[in-house]
């Protein structure tokens, strides 16, 4: 929380994606001990200073950083203060991060060193106001955006998971405090399977968010819509003579068609969702449909930008008929293709951002700087985005530690009010990712579900 | 005019206003207690029951704090059970039936017999208030018949009498209990007085003849082998215990109920006040849980020397003619003549956000609300609230701190802060649930937990301290022993962790334990099984005492936050939070908006 301020919180203070170098920064009393605790022994100073340091990693490897270190009160926090410069590379902040997490010290919640920095008076009221007052609104958004690039479809999975939770302590509750009503509640054999079902998801999910993390830094762009509408064209104009294709993925049903780029210095990932190539046109255009609209939510839903292409010489469209409604927080580019094949008199087109035509090479440029536009936004919001979805994936492994636990309670015939006590743990943990509290939902869930009466 | 000068006027002498009146008393403060019927003091409107599941604790609580209602359940219960003992020691709840009228006889002996205490009885009609430049303080009440009572505190427990009507049927009377009449000058003075009054709705069911009742068709609930006290006072009852008992509804008795719904006045639209989810009216147990074919009534004695039965699970607001037919399907009950009839009562109460943690209203200065004037239901809920209004208005007059308990610290806290930071949606009943810390807040710890407070402002003698410190003795005494113990290769602690281990076994281990008292060695015993989960829950309860360090001054000026949204700002001028704790615990709050008055605090 960020009105307790005498523990020790960590964060990646460096943009992703762009930076060569990346800094992880830690403020709070024990901050120094943590470093040590995650290096190759060194002497720590007495003084504010910078001293290279050898970061311990798996197998006995290790990395080189420097360590800018504020022993004393003479910090930004005025706590004692650690900076961490090192390789920029994503996978490697997160590692060295979670190495943190391990010491015992907390990610840091969103305006927290803004919060520190106030109360040690170094940025005056309106300028903490100022950073305080927009943290809301800007985590929801990041929470939604974190939660659909990294857990992708996964986001709707997990509220399910939670919701099934609730009502297995709705059931414990209801146990414990309705004993007198004539009503079978729940078995400790079928608590425990479902239970067990529920973490074995949850360690599933937590799997694929650290592979979607670790595994690419790259910016996902996907171009939804039917074929025909100009996207592979558009796909190879943005790839065009010096951006090189670097890979192409080929599956046997060929759903996705994905290219790797550099856009303005941006790593990108082109993805061309409908797949529909391989399902011929005879007629049954709604199946079609369907079809492309299913795998076009599943790819939009973990992309960073969404390039919308428009066929300005077909009246009917055939994205206008996709449902888009679906991924309100991700920001998209509407782009009219083949301006060759219409007269256009205006420069500007009711819903259309940018004008292209592969054939003339109209409007390439404007895209990507357009686009990069775009992603430079998502930079400056780097330092949110990515310590909140390290936060999500300390709550979600948190939630699985006690989910285990509550189960192992359950075997050993502890007492169903501990059973309880932890799976409250866990909901704690889900609902700090998803942002909500639980109380009155297993209130309204017991009387709900049973007539209690007496 | 006649005029009567005291300390602390109470007003209503159920079972939040003896308790307020008490508490306050043996403060060592001059009390009235004003009652418009002398014969109704302490009367159990609905069930002839004390405790329960987290209302046991609550009895507990109000016992450790010096309180009367365990000490009247174990003179006057008919009946003791303590519930889930298959359960862990926090789920233990005790439950007492009782003696419907010796209990009351018992709570107005107690009040009688207080010093500083006088009981009255007399109508109140009017609340007295100064008024300088628009900040509000109580100075007394007015009284039917032409006399004034003076005090500058006024404890409010009118319960269901604020506009009270009654529903059987299409019948509707006036009044907040069978045969009684209703309040309605109070309302009023309080809506002048600028409070907001809502409405809620609670039922009873009807009560029957046990000479009618076929008890062979009935499956008995006898008492406890061993009954065990409410009161810390007492070691042991005895008592000659009566058995409850168990009939069942069936599909003829839910049809004829279905064919009957437009003439319950819930059904037909007569009430529109919401009631409680949890004890809900027989006809919205058939509505909602339509596929269920069968519903318990527990049949429970209303007392030794009467006949009358309490049809427990049968509240009703149907009319007398259909009450009179469902009993004449039901086994057993077949020809049960009914004595009273189930009603609904609608009754005025006013949304506890007005209230300060220590239950003073936030515009009268003085004046204090406890009981189902806030919302609540249940006796052990209104005592509890007495208790604390009284203590509170009685360390106000001299000039003491209020007494606030945290969350922490007992579910009388859970109870109050619910309350104060939260408002109520339905009539508010303590569950376990509730209580986020319930591991500690064990009803064979209350006094451990409670008694030393109470102690150190006058609200309980020595004699009950001085048996806290000899438990406490003892308890220190066997822990010492066992922690410098180990057995079958592991620390005697842990080996005692195990579930299978019981404190026989340890005895075995080391016999000296066999000299501790019983109430010594099961804190002892309980106090390790859960070790673990308390270590874990005393971090986050010295997190939140942090916050709750960090207070809010009454004048501070939500507004003028700028950047703070405007839901928030909203919520924190109605709630008026009195530290950082609270106010991160009201509803829809972000961390962002504690950082922001926090930065503001802090800028100050």
């Amino acid at each position: 929380m960020v009105y307790v301020n005498d523990d020790t919180i960590c964060a990646i203070a460096s943009a992703p994606g762009t930076a060569a170098r990346g800094i992880i920064r830690l403020s709070g009393p024990e901050s120094l001990s943590r470093l040590a605790a995650i290096c190759r022994p060194f002497e720590l100073p007495s003084q504010s200073c910078v001293v290279p340091i050898e970061i311990a990693l798996e197998e006995n490897r290790s990395i080189q950083a420097d360590a800018y270190i504020w022993p004393s009160t003479r910090s930004y926090t005025k706590q004692p203060s650690v900076e961490i410069h090192m390789n920029g590379s994503r996978p490697l902040l997160d590692d060295v991060l979670g190495r943190l997490c391990e010491r015992d010290a907390r990610i840091a919640q969103p305006g927290e060193f803004t919060m520190r920095a106030f109360l040690a008076g170094r940025i005056d009221l309106p300028q903490a106001e100022a950073v305080l007052g927009v943290i809301d609104a800007d985590n929801d958004k990041q929470l939604k955006r974190a939660l659909s690039q990294l857990a992708g479809g996964l986001s709707s999975t997990l509220n399910v998971l939670r919701d099934e939770l609730i009502q297995l302590l709705a059931h414990l509750e209801a146990g414990l405090d309705f004993v007198e009503e004539d009503i079978e509640f729940i078995s400790s054999s079928e608590l425990q399977n479902r239970l067990g079902g529920i973490a074995r998801q949850l360690t599933e999910m937590l799997g694929q968010m650290q592979s979607r993390t670790t595994q690419t830094e790259a910016y996902q762009i996907v171009l939804p819509g039917l074929p025909n509408a100009g996207k592979s064209s558009l796909m190879n104009a943005l790839a065009g003579d010096d951006i090189a294709i670097v890979s192409e993925e080929a599956g046997t049903t060929r759903d996705y068609i994905k290219k790797a780029v550099n856009i303005c210095g941006f790593p990108c990932e082109l993805v061309d969702t409908a797949g529909v190539e391989t399902i011929p046109d005879d007629g049954f255009l709604s199946v079609v449909r369907n079809s492309a609209q299913s795998r076009t939510a599943k790819q939009t839903s973990g992309a960073h930008l969404v390039l919308t292409c428009r066929d300005l010489s077909s009246t009917d469209s055939g994205l206008s008929t996709l449902d888009m409604s679906d991924t309100p927080c991700i920001p998209s580019i509407s782009v009219g293709t083949k301006s060759d094949l219409v007269s256009i008199q205006s420069e500007k087109i009711a819903g259309i951002d940018v004008i292209t035509s592969s054939v003339t090479d109209e409007g390439t440029e404007a895209l990507i700087a357009l686009i990069a536009e775009r992603l430079e936004e998502y930079s400056h919001q780097g330092e949110l985005l990515f310590s909140t979805s390290s936060r999500c994936r300390d709550s979600l492994a948190q939630a699985v530690e006690s989910i285990e636990q509550a189960i192992s309670v359950a075997q050993s015939n502890l007492g169903e009010e501990l059973v309880a006590a932890d799976l409250r743990l866990a909901l704690d943990q889900l609902g700090q990712i998803i942002g909500v509290v639980y109380t009155d939902d297993i209130l309204d869930q017991i009387f709900g579900q049973f007539c209690i009466g007496k | 005019m006649s005029s009567y000068d005291y300390d602390i006027l109470v007003i209503g002498a159920g079972h939040a206003g003896t308790e307020a009146a008490m508490a306050a008393a043996r403060i060592g403060v001059r009390v009235a207690l004003l009652t418009t019927n002398l014969d109704t003091v302490g009367q159990m409107s609905c069930n002839p029951a004390i405790g329960g599941v987290a209302k046991g604790q609550i009895v507990r609580e109000i016992d450790a704090l010096g309180g009367i209602m365990g000490q009247a359940i174990d003179k006057t219960g008919l009946q003791f059970r303590m519930l889930n003992m298959r359960k862990g020691p926090a789920m233990h709840s005790p439950r007492a039936q009782a003696d419907k009228q010796a209990y009351q006889i018992e709570i107005k002996r107690l009040v009688e017999n207080q010093e500083n205490l006088a009981l009255r009885q007399e109508m109140v009609d009017g609340i007295l208030i100064e008024d300088v430049d628009g900040s509000k303080s109580v100075t007394g009440v007015s009284v039917r018949g032409g006399a004034e009572y003076r005090a500058p505190c006024v404890v409010l427990t009118t319960g269901t009498f604020l506009q009270a009507i009654m529903h059987t049927g299409e019948a509707q009377t006036p009044g907040g209990r069978a045969g009684e009449g209703t309040s309605g000058g109070i309302s009023a003075a309080l809506t002048e007085l600028g409070f907001t009054l809502e409405r809620f709705k609670t039922g009873t069911p009807p009560r029957i003849n046990a000479r009618t009742i076929d008890y062979s068709q009935l499956e008995e609930q006898p008492g406890d082998d061993v009954p065990r006290p409410f009161s810390y006072l007492n070691e042991a009852l005895e008592v000659n215990q009566l058995s409850c008992w168990i009939a069942y509804t069936n599909e003829v008795v839910h049809e004829l109920i279905r064919e009957n719904l437009h003439r319950a006045p819930m059904y037909s639209g007569q009430i529109e006040s919401s009631g409680p989810r949890y004890c809900p009216s027989v006809e919205d147990k058939i509505v909602r849980f339509a596929d269920k074919d069968q519903h318990q009534l527990f049949l429970e004695p209303e007392g030794y020397d009467t006949l009358e039965v309490y049809v427990n699970g049968l509240s009703t607001s149907l009319p007398r003619d259909v009450q009179d037919k469902m009993f004449a399907q039901i086994p057993g009950l077949e020809n049960a003549e009914i004595m009273r009839y189930g009603y609904a009562v609608e009754y005025d109460f006013c949304p506890p956000d007005q209230l300060q943690p220590s239950l003073e209203t936030k515009t009268v200065a003085g004046l204090y609300f406890a009981g189902q004037i806030n919302g609540t239901t249940g006796y052990e809920e209104a005592g509890a609230q007495g208790l604390m209004a009284g203590a509170n208005a009685a360390l106000s007059v001299k000039g003491m701190e209020p007494l606030i308990l945290g969350r922490e610290e007992a579910y009388i806290g859970v109870l109050i802060d619910d309350l104060v930071t939260c408002g109520v949606d339905e009539p508010y009943r303590m569950f376990t649930s509730r209580a986020e810390y319930r591991l500690m807040l064990r009803q064979d710890n209350a006094d451990r937990r409670l008694t030393g407070r109470a102690h150190e402002i006058g609200l309980v003698d020595q004699m009950r301290f001085d048996r806290l410190v000899a438990k406490e003795q003892e308890i220190e005494q066997g822990t010492k022993l066992i922690e410098a113990t180990r057995h079958d290769g592991v620390p005697l602690e842990k080996f005692l962790r195990r579930p299978e281990t019981n404190w026989d076994d340890v005895v075995g281990i080391i016999p000296e334990l066999g000299d501790l008292s019983a109430a010594a060695a099961e804190q002892i015993f309980f106090d390790i099984k859960y070790a673990g989960y308390i270590d874990r829950q005393n971090v986050e309860i010295e997190r939140q005492q942090r916050l709750a360090e960090k207070r809010i001054p009454t004048d501070f000026d939500f507004t003028s936050i700028s950047n703070l949204r405007n839901e928030a700002r909203e919520k924190f001028a109605k709630v008026q939070p009195v530290n950082i704790a609270q106010a991160s615990r009201i509803s829809g709050i972000t961390p962002a908006d504690i950082a922001l008055v926090l930065a503001h605090l802090s800028g100050k």
